[in-house]
Order: structure tokens, then sequence, then C-alpha cells
């Protein structure tokens, strides 16, 4: 799947020639087999109803052949026509080639590659430091110190995500007290995933980090010309940091994050190049160097407003949605002769185009591209396109650059002859069966450093507010946006679905006088005015605890506006259906939330400061999954932690939190029903699922809350979106949810002001002893011989008793008839090897049944046991740190019994006695005894 | 004839019937009872009466339009949510079991312990039993998500060949729900046999005697019938009694069976069985205070008999505010962190206004019967009867949802909010109940007429050796007690 | 011709033949009970056993002042009971243990603890309706027709009338004596019962 510029190696799951799933490629070099969140959020948007459907010309229907014809009349004279291509970034070599096609046929061709956060500043530091951009890839599992400058490298907006997170959890994963664990460091604004995972952690504004980064370099040696790091020269958390780099030596790893200027990424270079980290390596990607985004834009709208652009083809990007306001792209576009754009909706640039053409989606046309190390692919089309106008972008630039309409296929194989070995379709066809052609991955490059003055830093004011702008770590850029999976996955840290929010630490919100009403189990929120310059958007405000103090932190991707063929949802009074049906009312991305992108500047900014806050007086509903965010672990030992040192002197540390003071540990207690238990009786022993007892560890210390299990989740599972109004009432369908909570010692509501957060995944812990199946009338959850908690959906009348009785609360209710209104398109994502739920019935995770079966299917047709790691549940697959085991208990070898031999291995509530299959390894942090406590 | 004994009644004749004073007041005759009571189903249609039930049956329509609306959309249209699986209509059930409580009790505990009070108001008693149970099993009824299959509660073959799940406490509350409503129908009805024979027997219309009649069964009060007819009461008054007490039990259970912190709790069945008693008896006096104002029944319910209620409401909201406290002992005894904080919670966590409405109104209220110029006060303790179902909702309320809307994990924390569906449904249950007792007190015989007559001292063939004509002077005294009170 | 040992079981329940020239029995009325406790207990010293008294509600010693034992009530409904506890039990058992054994929360396919309840309830359930269910076979119940009605003063026996009826059927029945037997109890009315075999109404 091609996203920002890199391929991911995915595997795609079809049924009756509908693509229903995809799953990361385990022999591709750098997804292993894991994917991220937007991989799999994907497969929605390819039957997103809203997608555009025809070609459109001023607005009105036209055709592709119309188009061609275009395409050939702008080829003529060519060479005196000013074409600009504003392409999103592409890694594909046949789209290079055709560009270099298209180049030589309109010599004046402009070629930009836009991003709607804006410039990469990875690239451009690195450009400086080494004269090209290079693309740095960290190797986190050889790293014993770690030191982010607001990266949050491990949330799902990180470039590298899955292998970044991948190597961070491969560097912190504890099987004996022996094994070696690295120490991270976050100096970041606001409280990412990553944050989450620190062992030491500093909230620190955006805009202060360069001074610190600067200050760092100093203790590291590198000298610090202008001072500008001196506020920071004695600050406790630098020397720390410097002493354990320096302890460290290539051990150590310095990295930036996407809000720091080129100036730090460069510097930071230059850290780990004067460390001699192993921790880092360049890859020379061969492209040239490039000029800041924000540059090329403003000269393009220039050239745009004075009439010296002829056509503009905009390749899936929707600057008039997220270029600066101040930039007024959709009034250039005016004022160009011909613009067409490719894109999957008819959204914000589409109206503003001439031409429209749909775009079509990875699945459904032939492509190619290369992933982050470079590593070549063949995309492959899993359906014909569903709407036959649809076009890939190298079939756009094909027809452009030729004239002719070519079929994505063919484009594909002329620009892999050569590529591969000869025989060709030999070479071919390993391609498509491998899904990669091996070896390819760019060269590292020999980096030689270049001596770099970090320029000027910016120094805010003690109480200068700043605004920060992210990716939305659901919607990304508002690719997602109108994915309904993306708009109800709760927000990693806030919880917050449905929304986007103005985020600030508690304090900011107090010293501004903002207030967050809690009511009657709602959030009512204030609703501030944000200026920045003369432009300000409306947000409501949200408070996050270890939020850095006078910062704001908002995201990027809603507010958008999609044109939508979809009348909205009528029923009669007495019906519900016009108020439980989310895809009721047109586009789902319409009206959610708002465009943060107009405060923008420049194209480049994603830190700025001097922002203004003013209370407009009205209050706002916002929702999110989890109405109580802390936990007191002295009292409700749910989470249990220990420091490395602690864990190094008593492995065992998870058992002695044990519930509350029975004398004598309930172990000891007499089971239950120990002689006449049914798991001992004929009826349950002579079942051939007896054979296999199913089992699941998640380990804490690997999970970094990625989000990416959930999405999986309601994939493979078929799990209902309600909508804002509906999980606001607590009726949200998640089968798997991340629990957040920032952790108080002692008293439950008073939180220090950087308190720790930590993300707990709770599927259904499918226990031995299952509080909610003794409770239901008729028997619809029952405990199969393999020992998991099933749902029987067609037995099920409603009664709700069994999540009254379940202490995990992991049980969906029905409330109404969710998948009565899906659109058809919807409905084809549906998975069918998975029930479909009605009305009025109970469900929840079901260990991913339908894969289990089909495993053991398998394996009695081929008369053996299965075997480890043959059934993978959904979220395990998914799973970039390798957090969850899965597994038979029967099988001494597997992976999951290993794991429950682990010393950290814990059951949740435990002492209920309800002997749940699921269970826990216990979080370790590895802080720096000299700053602990961090939570100050 | 009829009346010539009554005439030379002096009160302090007979040998010693009246140590207490007289059940029955204003020296009334047989035929004067019969009259007394039969005489409100004959009666033509009081307007009043027919405005009262236009507004009990227009209460009953919204109910019909809250379940439709229901059935068409589903659950969702209530407050209920995860965690808070249970809302309103759980609590209208308990609510509505409870009140259902007080007419058995009368009927047969009174009964085996002779209290003659009893006979005035057991039939009007009963009744209320019956309707406040099909209002209860109304509830659970329609709060399951797909209540078109709710049959497979009922060990009835299907066509998955599965059967009910026996150790479900919701399976026991079906059972014992259902066995209670039939029991107490047929103890209501077996009562009502003799005074169905009296309607019979001084109907003018054919119509209303063949109606009359069938329901009689042709009863002709004769000894031998009589004979069996007292052991057969006796029987079932034997059986409903330790009914009763089951039944909230069992109905208890649905809580103290669960893992629920602030459910589960072995207190719960004596502590829901008082509270059954409590506000069934309040529920009872509401309902009696009106009538026997109404239908000028004050000599057959007397003072005397109102009193003797507010003791038991007295006794019985002070054994339920002594579990309010002893569930707070227990939590904090148990040092369980998750049992303390259920109930700490409760009183002071987002439903503390709940807490507090159940404890002034359960445990505070009913403390002012201990003054017997209050006890007697008729305006107060009509009011006091009000207060304490108020309190009683409110305790259901209190159990059910804050129980639930914190537990285990602060993660799923959550809070419930009725809808107008929730609370309609709630307003059209009382539709019901008042409905159908207004068809009870307009065609059926509201005070059990061979009851009371039996309460009379002239009913007593030795009150006869000094009186009359002295015909029984030389029988022996009978020195089998009496099977009669 | 009907079967006599039909005859005198129906004769327990208060249901008498009527004489071929349709006299069904003799029915005085008492001024109070009593008068007709009395009165029964020498109609009966007189040796007759068709006779029945009614009265709007039940009289104290009656039962022996017509010699009449214990009602057979108590043990249909202990019948009852104990099929009622054997039902709960087979149910329980059997569908959860025999026919669809499944594991629920790991607990024993069958178990008396939590089947008490449901025993408990279906014994009361079983009990209660044999117990009214023999009341009424015990008492010939329900029986629309009964020659008595004919007589326009017995409607007054559920109001405040007290009659004994002596049936015609009685062995030592005889017009003349038995009218005779009445009066001399302080009869305040008699009247010959005729057996019409037709409804009044």
């Amino acid at each position: 799947m091609p996203l920002r510029g890199v391929l991911s190696g995915l595997l795609a799951q079809s049924h009756e020639g509908r693509p229903t799933k995809v799953e990361g490629n385990p022999d591709h070099p750098v997804s292993r087999g894991a994917t991220g969140v937007f991989e799999q959020a994907s497969v929605l948007n390819l039957y997103d109803p809203d997608r555009s459907r025809s070609v459109l010309r001023d607005g009105a229907a036209s055709t592709w052949a119309a188009f061609v014809d275009f395409c050939r009349q702008l080829a003529i004279d060519a060479a005196g026509k000013r074409l600009v291509v504003l392409s999103e970034e592409t890694s594909s070599p046949t789209a290079a080639a055709l560009r270099q096609q298209l180049a030589g046929r309109f010599p004046q061709l402009r070629w930009i590659t836009y991003r709607a956060e804006g410039d990469d500043p990875v690239r451009l530091g690195l450009q400086r430091a080494f004269g090209s951009p290079y693309r740095p890839v960290y190797h986190f599992e050889q790293a014993q110190v770690i030191v982010s400058l607001d990266a949050d490298f491990l949330g799902p907006t990180a470039h590298n995500f899955v292998h970044a997170t991948r190597a961070f959890a491969d560097g912190r994963r504890l099987s004996t007290p022996q094994d070696a664990m690295s120490r991270l460091y976050v100096v970041e604004s606001t409280y990412s995933i990553t944050g989450g995972m620190a062992d030491n952690r500093l909230r620190l504004r955006s805009s202060e980090v360069p001074a610190l980064a600067a200050a760092l370099a100093a203790k590291l040696g590198l000298g610090d010309a202008q001072g500008a790091g001196a506020r920071f020269a004695d600050h406790p958390f630098v020397a720390a940091m410097a002493a354990d780099l320096q302890a460290a030596g290539s051990r150590g790893v310095v990295l930036a994050g996407e809000t720091q200027p080129p100036e730090i990424h460069a510097l930071c270079a230059a850290l780990n190049d004067a460390l001699g980290s192993a921790g880092v390596t360049y890859l020379d990607t061969g492209e040239p160097p490039a000029r800041p985004q924000a540059d090329e834009l403003a000269d393009l709208v220039r050239d745009m407003n004075e009439g010296n652009v002829d056509a503009l083809l905009l390749l899936g990007v929707n600057p008039v949605y997220d270029a600066p306001a101040a930039l007024d792209f959709g009034a250039a576009m005016k004022r160009v002769g011909e613009t067409v754009h490719l894109g999957l909706w008819v959204d914000e640039t589409a109206r503003a185009a001439r031409w429209h053409l749909p775009r079509a989606h990875y699945l459904e046309a032939w492509g190619d591209g290369r992933s982050y190390d470079g590593t070549r692919s063949v995309i492959q089309p899993l359906i014909a396109p569903l709407y036959e106008e649809a076009r890939s972008e190298i079939e756009v630039l094909g027809a452009l650059a030729t004239g002719l309409d070519q079929a994505g296929y063919d484009l594909v194989r002329v620009q892999w002859r050569g590529q591969i070995p000869e025989p060709f379709e030999q070479g071919w066809r390993k391609v498509l069966h491998d899904g990669f052609l091996p070896g390819t991955a760019y060269a590292t490059a020999a980096a030689a450093l270049q001596p770099v003055a970090p320029g000027p830093l910016p120094t805010p004011a003690a109480d200068e507010l700043e605004i920060v702008f992210r990716l939305d770590p659901t919607l990304l850029d508002g690719t997602f946006a109108n994915n309904a999976w993306c708009q109800e996955l709760p927000d990693p840290t806030t919880k917050i679905v449905w929304d986007n929010v103005a985020l600030m630490s508690p304090q900011t919100a107090e010293r501004l006088g903002l207030s967050i009403e809690y009511d009657a189990g709602k959030y009512y929120v204030d609703l501030i005015e944000v200026t920045l310059g003369e432009r300000s958007v409306v947000l409501p405000v949200w408070t996050l605890p270890g939020h850095a103090d006078d910062s704001i932190s908002v995201t990027l991707g809603y507010g958008r506006e999609i044109t939508s063929n979809r009348p909205h949802r009528k029923s009669p009074f007495w019906d519900k259906d016009e108020d439980t049906d989310v895809y009721g009312r047109g586009a789902l991305a319409n009206g959610v939330g708002q465009n943060v992108s107009v405060l923008r500047p420049t194209a480049s900014t994603r830190v700025a400061l001097g922002a203004s806050v003013r209370k407009t007086g009205e209050t706002y509903l916002v929702v999110t999954t989890q109405e109580h965010g802390t936990l007191d672990v002295e009292a409700r030992p749910l989470v249990r932690m220990a420091t490395y040192d602690e864990y190094r002197q008593d492995p065992a540390f998870v058992q002695q939190r044990e519930e509350p003071t029975p004398r004598e540990p309930f172990e000891d207690y007499p089971a239950l029903w120990e002689n006449s238990h049914p798991a001992g009786t004929a009826a349950m022993k002579d079942n051939p699922y007896f054979r296999n007892q199913w089992g699941m560890v998640i380990d804490l210390n690997a999970c970094t809350g990625c989000n990416a299990c959930i999405v999986a989740c309601n994939s493979e599972n078929n799990v209902s979106v309600v909508g804002k109004q509906h999980v606001g009432t607590g009726r949200e369908m998640l089968w798997l949810r991340l629990d957040r909570y920032f952790i108080s010692h002692g008293d439950d509501e008073a939180l220090p002001e950087n308190p720790q957060m930590v993300l707990q995944p709770v599927p259904c812990q499918h226990c031995e002893n299952a509080p909610c199946e003794a409770v239901c009338p008729v028997a619809a959850t029952v405990h199969s011989p393999d020992g998991t908690n099933q749902m029987i959906y067609n037995r099920c009348i409603g009664t709700r008793y069994c999540s009254n009785n379940c202490p995990y609360k992991v049980r969906r209710f029905n409330f109404f008839n969710w998948t009565k209104t899906l659109p058809l398109e919807v409905q084809m994502a549906h998975n069918p090897n998975v029930t479909v739920r009605f009305r009025g019935v109970m469900e929840k995770c079901s260990f991913c049944i339908q894969r289990i079966r089909r495993a053991q299917q398998r394996a009695g047709l081929e008369e053996r046991a299965v075997r480890d790691g043959e059934v993978r549940t959904a979220c395990q697959q998914a799973c970039p740190a390798q957090a969850i085991a899965f597994g038979d208990l029967n099988d001494p070898e597997s992976a999951v019994v290993q794991q429950k031999q682990n010393s950290r291995n814990y059951a949740m509530l435990a002492e209920l006695d309800v002997k749940p299959r699921v269970s826990y390894l216990g979080r370790v942090r590895n802080p720096n005894p000299s700053l602990e406590p961090t939570h100050t | 004839m009829d009346t010539v004994q009554t005439q030379d009644l002096a009160p302090h004749s007979g040998d010693g019937y009246h140590e207490d004073p007289p059940l029955i007041t204003g020296d009334l005759s047989f035929h004067e009872i019969t009259d007394l009571v039969s005489y409100h189903t004959e009666k033509r249609t009081p307007t009043g009466w027919l405005m009262a039930f236009g507004v009990a049956s227009t209460g009953l329509m919204i109910l019909l339009l809250m379940i439709a609306y229901l059935f068409w959309n589903g659950i969702g249209v209530w407050g209920n949510n995860v965690p808070v699986g249970w809302g309103w209509p759980i609590v209208n059930f308990v609510f509505w079991v409870g009140i259902g409580h007080a007419g058995t009790l009368i009927s047969a505990i009174l009964y085996l312990f002779r209290q003659k009070w009893r006979t005035s108001i057991n039939r009007a008693a009963e009744a209320m039993t019956l309707f406040a149970v099909i209002c209860a099993l109304l509830f659970p009824t329609i709060h399951v998500g797909r209540v078109w299959v709710i049959y497979w509660t009922l060990p009835v073959p299907n066509q998955m060949e599965m059967w009910p799940q026996f150790k479900s406490p919701l399976l026991w509350d079906v059972f014992a729900v259902s066995s209670y409503f039939l029991v107490s129908l047929l103890f209501w009805y077996v009562g009502l046999i003799p005074d169905l024979g009296t309607l019979r027997d001084r109907a003018r219309s054919a119509l209303r005697k063949r109606i009359t009649g069938f329901f009689a069964l042709g009863w002709t009060g004769a000894n031998r019938h009589w004979r069996n007819y007292e052991k057969a009461y006796l029987l079932l008054a034997g059986l409903a009694t330790p009914l009763v007490l089951s039944v909230h039990s069992v109905v208890s259970f649905d809580f103290a069976v669960s893992i629920v912190p602030g459910w589960h709790t072995t207190i719960f069945p004596p502590y829901f069985v008082a509270g059954a008693i409590f506000s069934g008896f309040a529920m009872v006096m509401t309902l009696l205070v009106i009538a026997r104002k109404v239908y000028g029944l004050e000599n057959l319910i007397t003072l005397q008999h109102l009193e003797k209620m507010n003791v038991i409401i007295l006794v019985t909201g002070t054994m339920v505010g002594f579990a309010y406290i002893t569930e707070f002992f227990i939590a904090w005894y148990s040092q369980v962190e998750y049992e303390q904080y259920a109930f700490l919670n409760r009183s002071t966590g987002p439903y503390a206004w709940a807490y507090w409405i159940m404890m002034s109104c359960n445990l505070l209220f009913p403390q002012f019967f201990w003054i017997k110029k209050l006890r007697r006060s008729i305006p107060f303790m009509f009011v006091t009867s009000i207060i304490v179902n108020i309190g009683m909702w409110f305790e259901r309320f209190v159990i059910t949802v804050t129980s639930l809307h914190r537990d285990y994990l602060p993660s799923s924390w959550g809070y419930f909010s009725p809808t107008w569906v929730d609370v309609l449904t709630l307003v059209g249950s009382f539709g019901l109940f008042f409905t159908l007792f207004l068809l009870f007190l307009r065609f059926v015989p509201m005070v059990a007429i061979a009851e009371v007559k039996n309460v009379l001292p002239q009913a007593d063939p030795h009150y006869y050796d000094d009186h009359g004509d002295g015909h029984a002077a030389h029988l022996p005294q009978p020195e089998a007690p009496r099977t009669q009170g | 011709m009907p079967n006599p040992l039909l005859q005198r079981l129906k004769a327990t329940m208060g249901i008498y033949e009527s004489r071929a020239d349709k006299v069904y029995g003799l029915l005085a009325e008492y001024a109070d009970p009593g008068a007709l406790l009395h009165a029964a207990q020498e109609v009966r010293k007189a040796g007759y056993k068709h006779f029945d008294t009614h009265s709007p509600f039940p009289i104290h010693g009656m039962d022996r002042a017509m010699g009449l034992g214990q009602s057979k009530v108590g043990y249909i409904t202990l019948a009852g009971g104990a099929l009622g506890l054997l039902t709960a039990t087979w149910l329980q058992w059997w569908t959860s243990a025999v026919d669809y054994p499944i594991n629920i929360s790991g607990k024993p396919f069958f178990a008396f603890e939590p089947s008490v309840p449901i025993m408990f309830e279906l014994t009361v359930l079983f009990s209660a309706i044999a117990a009214v269910a023999g009341m009424l076979a015990l008492n010939g119940l329900p029986r629309p027709y009964n020659p008595l009605f004919y007589s326009r003063r017995f409607a007054r026996v559920t109001d405040n009338a007290f009659f004994l009826h002596v049936a015609a059927s009685d062995a030592a029945f005889d017009m003349g004596q038995t009218r005779q037997l009445l009066e001399d109890l302080g009869a305040l009315g008699i009247e010959v019962i005729e057996d019409r075999e037709y409804s009044d109404i």
C-alpha cells in the first residue's frame, strides 16, 4: 500500500472477489508481517460509498475518453505549455519514468511534491547535514539510550512506524532479568504514545526543544556558538541525557521529531555522528536535494495568479483544503487555464478544478513503489475498479505523457522490464508471488557529515502561546477522514472520537480560565477561538495531563467537505434509523471537527508562536470512549509496573501486588468444583477441540498503544460503527479497546503535573470460570471445549446480564440494528466468515474463532496437530510491536506457554478466581535514577 | 327477620368475644354487610369512577405506545448502555414485584397467624398483588433485546434443541415470579367463590346471573363444601407464605449471585423481602385510604386496621434502614477496594442525590409512626405511604444503577441517564395498574363478604347460647380450635 | 340404572338422586347459626345421612355436628407437591446434565445448590394447583345445575339465611316424619324441593 511516498508490503485477503482484509507481508523486509492503523483501515476507503464515481468536467459528468482527448489537445505545441504537476509523495518507479516522458513532452514541466502537513524536516535537515536528502533508519533494538526530541516515532503517523515500533519493542522485551533494556528519554510538548513509553519524560513546548537540543549538543561537546542552549545549560534532564548518551556511546541515538526545524535534525545527525552511533544508518534514496515545499508552493501560487501556468495537474493532493489559507490556493486555481484533479473523492480541490478524475484505489489498480528501505514491489489489484471511470495516477500520467489510453498493467510491466533478471515472465511471476523484489533496498549512504551551524533558534517568551500542528493519529492528513473505522477510532491518548480539539495542559487551561464540565456522563467543554495572525479557528478545548504548558496541540485532517451523491436518510418519526445511521448524513467526514490548516502561515509551519485564545462563551459536547482516565495503582493494580532495578531484584514483582488482603494468597484456596469440573468430563474430553486450549499473553512492555490492533479487529470481525452520539451514551462496539490510564499513587483524583501514562489492551479475557456464562438464562454464552468463552448470537435474547456481570466490561450490545442501514458498498467490506450481528444481541471478542476453526479444519484434513503460530488473531497479526502472543496452552513449546512462564506474567483481577485465559506481562520502566521521580 | 338479632346485641354481651374493640364497627348485620359490599358492583357506574378510569386507561395507552416504539426500534430507545446494562426496566420490575408482596402476605401470613383484622383488607390487597405482579412481569419481558424469542427462557423444545440455562438467577426469576402469580391468582379466586355466589343470588338481570353464576361454580354454601374449602384455603395460605418470602429472595439473587461490587452480598434476600413488605403495605395503604373514603367502608376498614398496617410499615422500614447501614459496615469490614468504593460512590458519587432520597424516604419518614397520633392520622399516613413508595423505587434505582455504573475497571466507568421513553414507560405501568384496579373495584366485591360475616360475634353458634331462643344452650363447647378466624 | 358406588361418591359431594316423583328433598330454614347447628345435630341423631347445611359462612363445630371427618384435600396437595419436586429435579438434571451438557462457567453440569430455587417454586406451584383442583373435585364443583336453586328463599343462603336440606335419596327419608322433625327443630319455614330439570333463567 502506497502511503506518503512509502510502500508497505501487504497481503490482501479476498472473499468472492472482494478484498476484505489486509495483513503485512511476513516476508517483506520492512513490514515483516505487521501493519499499522492506516494499512488496516485502507480497506474501508475502497468501499467508501462517497467515493467519486465519474469524470467531471467543470462539475458536469464527463468521460475518461473525453479526458484522453483533452490530453491530446493539451499536447499540441506542448513545448510552449507551462504544465505544473502538484503530486503527492510517490515512490513509484513507473511514475518516475512517466514523469521523464512527460518532461520530454512538456519541456517547461514543473513537478512539485506536496505534503499536507508541510515539508519533511528530516529530509531537509539531512540535506543540510549530508548535502543530499538521505533517509534515516533507526536501529532501536541495538540502542541503549534513545533520546527523542519531540519525536513521536512510535506514533501511527511516524514515517517508518511499523519498523520503528518493531525495533523499539525488540529493545524492550524482557524474558529474564538478565535481558538488557533500552532507556528512552522523551522531550515533548503533547503527550504522545512515545511519551507513554518513555522512561524519563520532560514536558516542554515544542518551540523550546531546539534550545534544549542545543544545550544537549553543547554538553556532548559539539559546542554552542550562539549560546542558544544557555537556558538549558544546567537543566538536570539535559545533564542526565548527556551523561547517559556519553556512557552509551555508539549505543546511543538522538532523534528529532517532525515539529522540529531542519537545523535540529541536522544537529541530531551531528550528535549521532559524534557518538559514533550505530543506532542509525542513512539510506541514499538517490533523490536530488529539494527546495522547501513552502517556497515551491509560494512561487507556484504566485505564477498561477500571474497567469504563468497553463495547466495544473493535481495528483491525489487536496491543497485547497490543506494548503495554508494565506495562499488561497482555490482562488489561484481559477486563474489557471486547465486544472486536472485526480482523487478518491470529489473534495475541496476537485470542486475547484476544471477536470476531476476518480482515482482507483490501490486495491483496484496496478502500480508499483518502494518501501521505506527502498525495496521494490508491484501493487496488484484484487478487484476491478468499482467505478469503471476510475484510473490510477500512472494511467493519468500515461495519458498526459503519451496521449494514449494505456492500462496500468502495461505501464508497470513496461517499467519493470529490465528491472528484473531475465527471463522476464518468470521473474515477473516471482515478484507478483513474493510481493516484492529482494535486494532492491537503497544503498546505505557513506555519511560524509558536513559541519552545520544551527541557525537562529526561536526563543519563545515565558508564557507565549504556541500552536503545534500535527497529523491526526486516526485520520492522518484527512485521507482517512471519510473512513468510519478511523473516525470512531479513539485517539490513543485522549480517547476522543469524531472530533479534533485544542489540546493543552490543565494548568494552561486554568490560566486561560477554560473549563471542562462533566455533567451526567458527558463532557461539555468551552469552545475557544484560537487566533494566529489574522486567522482564527473555533475549537473545543481539551486538557491532557503531562502536556506542556502554554502550548496548544491541534491535529489536521478534520473539517472536510466531501461532495457525496448519497441523499440524507429520512425516516418517519417512530423510526430511529435516521439517527442510528452514521452514513445517513451524506459524507461521514463533513462537519466533523475543524480544519486547522487555515491557521498555518506557511506550508511548512509545524509550530507557530504568538497564538491567542478567546473564550466564545459557548460549550460543546466532546465524546470519549473513556470517561475516567486515572488509575490508582496502589488500590487497583490492574496495570503492574516496576522499575528495571526493582525487576532485577524481584523478577516476580507482579505477584506481590495481589489484591486486597486475604491473609493467605487466594491461590491457596481450594479450587471450585475441582472434582466435578466439566472440563474433566467425558462430554468435553471426547470433543476433538479439547486438544487445543487457547490462551493469550499481552506484553505491556512492548505494547505502545498504536491502535493498529483495534482497526484490525474491526476489519476482521465486522465490528459496527455507531457514531458520536451513541458512543457518547456508552454504546461503542469495539471488541478490543486500549485503556489509557494516568497513573496516580494513592489518590485517584490528584495527578502529578507530568503523570505516567500506560495503555493496556483489553480484549475478552476468556475466563475459564466466566462470570458471564452462569448468568445467561438461555445458555447463549458458553464455554467451548477448547477453553474459549463463546457468544452464540442466534441463541442470545439480549438480557444484558452477562455484560453486567463481566468484571472487564468487554461485552458489547447491539442497542440498535446498526447493520440495517449500511450502504451496499460498506457491506462489501464484511468478512463473510463472521456473523453480522442483529439488533438485540450481545457480542464480544471471540479470539477470532473463525481463524481457529479454519486452522483446525486444515490440520484435521492433513491429519496433524495445529502448529504453533498457525492460528493468529487479527490483533496479534497486525501488532507491529509483537506484543501479543496467542496459542495453545497444551503445547509446551508454544510461544504463549513460554510467555506465560515469564516471571512478569499476571492476570487482571485474578483475585476474582475467574481464571482469565488472557494474561499480561508487567510493565518495566528503566528510568534514570538520578531523575527519579520523573513525575514532577 | 334478618336484622333481629343485631337490635338487641349489646357490646358487653356474648361469652367474651370482644375483649378488643370490635373489628367491624357500626353493629352491622349479615345482610347489611352483604348490601354494603355488593352494592358497589351493582349500582350504576359512578361518574367519578368513569373519570378515574379515563385517566388510568390513558396511562395504559401510553404504555402500549411506548412498548410499540421500543419493539420497533430496539433497546437503544432507553438510556441503557454498557456498563449500565440494566436501567429503569429492571428497577421498575423489582419495584412492582415488591409492591406485589403485601397482598399475599396480608392474606396468607396474617391468616395463618389468625389475625382477624385481615378479613376487611385481604381481598383488595390480593387484587393489588395480582395487578402489581402483572406490571412486574411486563418489564423483564420487554427489556430483553429480542422479545420475540423470550419463550426460550421456558423449557419448551425448540429448533436448536437447547434448554434454558438453569444456573441463571434470571431463570429462577422466571419460575419464581410466574409461580407466584399463578398461586396468588388461585388464592384470590378461591377466596372469591362464596362472594361470587352472593352476587349470583342477588343478580337481577339474566346476563349478570349467568356470568356471576359461571364464576361461582354453583356454590351453595353447603357445609360439606365449606369443609374442603376451608382446608384448601388453609393449605393455600400455608403454601403462599413461604412463596411470598421466596419470590423476593429469588429476585434478590439476580443481584446477589452476580460479582458486581454492591450487588454481591448475602444480606440481599432478607433485606429485599423486608423492603417488599414495606413498599407493599405502603401501596395497600395508599389505595385503601382512598377506597374506604370513596366507598364509605370506614366501618369495615377501620382506623384500627390502618394503624396495625402502619406499625408493620414502621417495623419493616426500620429493618430496611438497618440493612442499608449494614451494607456499609460490611463494605468497610471486607477491606475490598472495589466493595468499599462501590458504597462510597453510592453516597458521595454522581448518584448521591438518589441515595439520599432513598435514605430519607425509607429510613427517616416511617420513624414518625412511633408517635401514636401520627400513626392514626389519615392524611399523614397517606402522604407517608406515597413517600415510602417513592423511596423504595429509588432504592431499586440505587442498587441497580449506581452499582453498575462504576465497577472494577475505571476505564469502563459510565453514566446512565433515562430517556423520555423510560419515563413514559414507568408512567404507563401505573396506568396499567390502576386500570386493572379500577375494574376490580367496579366489578368484584372489594371486601371478602363471607369472611367479614364470619368475624362478627353473631357468626358463632355459641353466641346464641344466651341470645336468641337458646336452641344451642345445651351444646358442648367445641374443644377443637376454631379453624376460622 | 345409575351405579350405586358412583351415587355414594356423589353423595359425599352433596349431589343426590331425586326420587321418581321428582322430589329432591326437604329444605328447612333456621333463624341463626346456633339453631342450624342444633338442628343438624338432631337430624344426624335421627339417623339421616344424605343431609347438608347451607350457610353464608362456615359454622364452627358443624363438621362434628354432622359427623363429617377430616377433609382429604391435604393428601391431594401433598401428592401435588411431591410431583412438583420430582418434575423440577428431573427437568434440571436431565436438560443440563444428560440431554445437552454444556460447560457453563466451569460449573458442574448438575448440582443441587443452583437447582433449589426452581425445585421449591415448582413444588409450591404444583401443590397449590392440586389443592384447588382437589377441593373442587371433592366438592363436585363446578355444579351449575342444582335443584336447590328452584327455591326462591334459598337465594338468601349466600346472604344471611341458614338452611338444612335433607335429601330424598336418604334411606331414612319420609316426607311426613322428616318434615315433622325439621319443624320440631324450630324451622322458620320448610319447602319441598322438586327436581324440575329445567333452568328458570
